[in-house]
């Protein structure tokens, strides 16, 4: 497995809220699926959740060399849960079609929060031609 | 007098950066001037697309980058609008 680039990001939890609030649903429709709002939304508090998903969002960006408007959409890549609660990513249409160009390619992600702050990490790998 | 296209965007970008929209001119820079981050660009898109009654492309976004950028796209979008 060959590391082909790394991510990382860390948002204020308020500010995320504060933009929340200020762009209200084409704001959160433009960054997340209706399944991560939903989820988001579920929680006493939803956005240490949303906030985190977008630093994931983002790191994921940083790790493909790309920005908002470089031709994933933040949309695209959706973050879900496993059932022990680790966040992985579901490449949706933009993102698809890039990981489809790297044959085999693979984005690892983590996150965290703390009261203030939400952090997260991407790393994408390429699959060494070797491994098969 | 209703506002017109400049002064509107030149007030949306005033508010989410918090500064005096007289301060704004064609060639302040969104990056270098006014600081914008990316939470900041997506604000900026919701912000225009509701004011305009637009859609904004991300990629289309990406590529202005002074405040004078920014008014001759929306200008540009509302005209295509209209012909539609």
């Amino acid at each position: 497995m060959i590391v082909k680039g790394v991510g990382v990001d860390i948002i204020s939890i308020e500010r995320f809220k504060r933009s929340v609030e200020r762009g209200g649903r084409k704001f959160l429709e433009r960054i997340f699926t209706k399944e991560e709002i939903e989820y988001c939304f579920s929680m006493g508090d939803p956005y240490p959740h949303l906030a985190g998903r977008f630093c994931v969002k983002e790191a994921v960006l940083k790790s493909l060399g790309l920005g908002i408007g470089g031709g994933v959409k933040l949309r695209d890549i959706e973050v879900c849960l496993d059932k022990c609660g680790r966040p992985y990513i579901n490449a949706r249409g933009s993102l698809r079609g890039f990981m489809d160009k790297m044959a085999g390619g693979h984005i690892f992600v983590s996150m965290s929060h703390s009261e203030d702050y939400a952090v997260a990490v991407a790393i994408l790998t390429e699959r060494d031609r070797k491994e098969g | 007098m209703a506002e017109d296209v400049e002064a509107r965007s030149k007030r949306i970008i005033a508010e989410q950066f918090g500064v005096d929209p007289e301060e704004l001119t064609y060639e302040t820079h969104l990056v270098r001037d006014l600081l914008m981050e990316s939470l900041d660009k997506i604000e900026l898109i919701a912000a225009f697309e509701e004011e305009f009654d637009l859609e904004i492309p991300e990629e289309e976004a990406e590529q202005n980058v002074t405040v004078g950028q920014v008014i001759e796209y929306i200008k540009k979008k509302l005209s295509s609008k209209e012909a539609t």
